[in-house]
């Protein structure tokens, strides 16, 4: 019985929780209202946009825990794979190599991210502010508005946004749980998440403790840039195109998954699993409205509500537990 | 037993309860057609533009004209993958008809899973189908170049914008090109067939990239022709270059002609004031307004789509009257 009260607590407290119960509404919801929400075309949708903004939200998760911000990632959804078909298509490289040298030049802008922020002491925001205007201007000189396409024979390209057999889901999606579910592991179960925690606190403590702060943010700098840059390569196996437009927003998007997840804007606080269901939930939202025959622009508009809503949320629930916390008997 | 329950529980319930109103408050879009008729799904390139928002209202008279449900659905940012999943999400709801703008092949599968699933379809505004680049990258799938298409052909309408603005530019003259939208590769096609009357003619041509904001392109445009004042043309490939670029040769009483590609009612004013030379009206109202009727027919009746151009209309000062009130309806 206090094995179950204790389980219950947990779950109660867990930061997954707000947006699980909103995800399982917003189904039942949309279910409710069109019995055609549970279909083959539909799980398509809603898994294929999921796991387009939720890998790219693990990695702004991470970084967010860590206390800084990558605004570049929706430009890094476009270069990586713009860079990918430019070598395979006009240099005709192997498109192992150049997915490779891809996700080097992604690990590569990522790194200066860390190293302009980190070294030079700019704000993370500003950093990749500055990074996200470059990379567009490189996304637009490289593609000069046309369309990057591969239609041609490929290993690669099935593995990273095939179709899974006859199923309605795509490799993508499984990308997007095996991502979940690595850096879930690493956020919680080894020290480096525990540094990835201690570093988004305050920097001089943790340094003090021998968290090397400074490492662990620009590994994650990387990080946020590479799942970036993978996200969008997963786009170009499933769509077999990319422009310079694509990823627009993206940045914005991340966030709003990260934060609807339970990951705090002010560092420390996180959890990759919230980012998962926050993906899922911004999936449901997109295609439930469209099937339902809502008007498109309510889209937009929803996502600010629900992102304002679950900050509201998860602050009061940072204030409680801190108060009962500091209540409880010792 | 509200205060047995944890804070965090409490928190979640009223999340809960917020999420239920907030997502019934959506609710279904008001049918004003008929409750059994027919439903389309059409998919726009987006939602924030003027041209695309005369194709949602072409769609939706088309609706109201013919009898069928009409649901206009478009990506707030311009992206083939975010039409691409607006498609799919369509096509989940099992319409009887689906217009689909097919910018790329990136449209393809979805195209071709709406039809495999019984739905009809047409393309309108856009059927990408001559080759993008990479040898053997076009789609030759029959069961889409069969598709019936309302539209314009992108890289023909530069060419006949072109030939219609020489008449107003010397021989080795300099022309300014704003593009609005560098990422939509339809734009590039018009850029091309520019490109294709202008070169031969000793036109040089500087391009320039803009956005979607008219008086950030406005700028742009102002500070180009105070750098460069023997420039003798500007031509915008999109909504909005050239209506800012007209604005601003106006205020400044340059003589500088200027054309433009979609002629909106800003666009007609200009033309009306001598400010916007000339202009290339590809009627967008009824390319979404014959991809309904094209459908309605279809479903209703069992005919079969047919192609309709929506016309490479020059328009100028000479014939701008017939356009006015068309266009001023919303109708352009």
């Amino acid at each position: 019985m206090d094995t179950l009260r204790l389980l219950g607590r947990k779950i109660v407290r867990a930061r997954e929780l707000g947006p699980l119960v909103g995800l399982v509404v917003m189904l039942s919801i949309f279910q409710a209202i069109n019995p055609l929400f549970f279909t083959p075309n539909e799980m398509t949708g809603l898994t294929t946009i999921a796991a387009s903004v939720g890998i790219v939200g693990v990695g702004v998760t991470f970084l967010m825990i860590a206390g800084e911000f990558d605004l570049s990632v929706g430009a890094m959804y476009a270069l990586t794979p713009i860079v990918m078909g430019k070598l395979l298509t006009t240099f005709g490289w192997n498109e192992w190599l150049s997915f490779a040298a891809a996700m080097l030049l992604a690990v590569a802008i990522g790194f200066l991210n860390g190293l302009v922020t980190l070294r030079l002491g700019i704000p993370s925001f500003i950093t990749t502010l500055g990074t996200l205007f470059i990379v567009n201007g490189m996304n637009l000189l490289l593609t000069s508005g046309q369309q990057v396409e591969y239609y041609g024979t490929s290993t690669l390209f099935p593995i990273l946004g095939g179709q899974l057999g006859s199923s309605p889901f795509y490799a993508a999606l499984i990308w997007m749980v095996v991502i979940t579910a690595v850096f879930w592991f690493v956020l919680e179960r080894t020290r480096y998440g525990n540094w990835t925690f201690a570093a988004g606190g305050r920097g001089g403590i943790a340094r003090a403790v021998g968290v090397p702060v400074t490492r662990v943010k620009n590994i994650n700098f990387c990080i946020t840039a590479a799942l970036a840059g993978f996200a969008g390569c997963t786009e170009f196996g499933y769509l077999g195109s990319v422009s310079s437009g694509q990823g627009t927003q993206m940045e914005l998007y991340a966030i709003v998954v990260a934060v609807v997840g339970g990951t705090s804007l002010f560092g420390i606080t996180g959890t990759i699993i919230g980012t998962f269901i926050g993906a899922l939930l911004l999936g449901t939202l997109e295609t439930g409205l469209v099937l339902i025959g809502a008007p498109g622009s309510l889209y937009t508009s929803l996502i600010g509500l629900i992102l304002i809503i679950a900050v509201i949320i998860n602050v009061r629930l940072d204030r409680l537990y801190t108060l009962r916390m500091r209540r409880a008997p010792k | 037993m509200w205060t047995s329950i944890t804070m965090r529980g409490r928190a979640a319930i009223a999340g809960v309860i917020v999420a239920t109103l907030l997502a019934s408050t959506i609710g279904v879009e008001k049918q004003t057609a008929h409750a059994s008729a027919p439903t389309i799904y059409v998919i726009g390139y987006e939602t924030q533009n003027p041209f695309w928002q005369a194709e949602k209202r072409g769609a939706e008279q088309a609706g109201k004209d013919f009898g069928v449900n009409v649901i206009y659905q478009a990506p707030a940012v311009a992206s083939t993958a975010g039409m691409e999943q607006l498609a799919r999400a369509a096509i989940a709801a099992k319409p009887q008809g689906l217009a689909i703008d097919y910018t790329d092949r990136g449209m393809e599968k979805v195209t071709l899973d709406a039809l495999q699933a019984g739905i009809s379809v047409v393309l309108y505004n856009n059927n990408r189908f001559e080759n993008t680049g990479a040898p053997g990258s076009a789609t030759t799938n029959p069961l889409i170049t069969g598709l019936a298409y309302s539209g314009q052909n992108e890289h023909n309408s530069g060419a006949v914008l072109a030939r219609a603005f020489l008449t107003y530019l010397k021989a080795g003259a300099k022309v300014l090109i704003m593009n609005p939208f560098p990422q939509a590769f339809v734009l590039t096609l018009r850029y091309q067939g520019l490109q294709r009357v202008l070169a031969p003619a000793g036109i040089k041509t500087t391009l320039i990239p803009g956005g979607a904001d008219e008086g950030n392109n406005m700028s742009l445009i102002g500070a180009y022709l105070q750098a460069h004042p023997d420039t003798a043309g500007v031509i915008g490939l999109g909504d909005p270059a050239a209506n800012p670029a007209a604005t601003y040769i106006m205020r400044h009483h340059l003589k500088v002609p200027v054309a433009a590609f979609d002629v909106d009612s800003e666009a007609l004013h200009l033309i009306q004031a001598g400010a916007l030379t000339v202009a290339l009206n590809q009627q967008p109202w009824l390319q979404s307004y014959h991809a309904v009727q094209n459908l309605a027919f279809k479903i209703k009746y069992g005919l079969t789509p047919v192609n309709v151009d929506t016309g490479t209309l020059i328009v100028d000062k000479s014939n701008v009257g017939n356009l006015v009130n068309v266009i001023q309806s919303g109708r352009g």
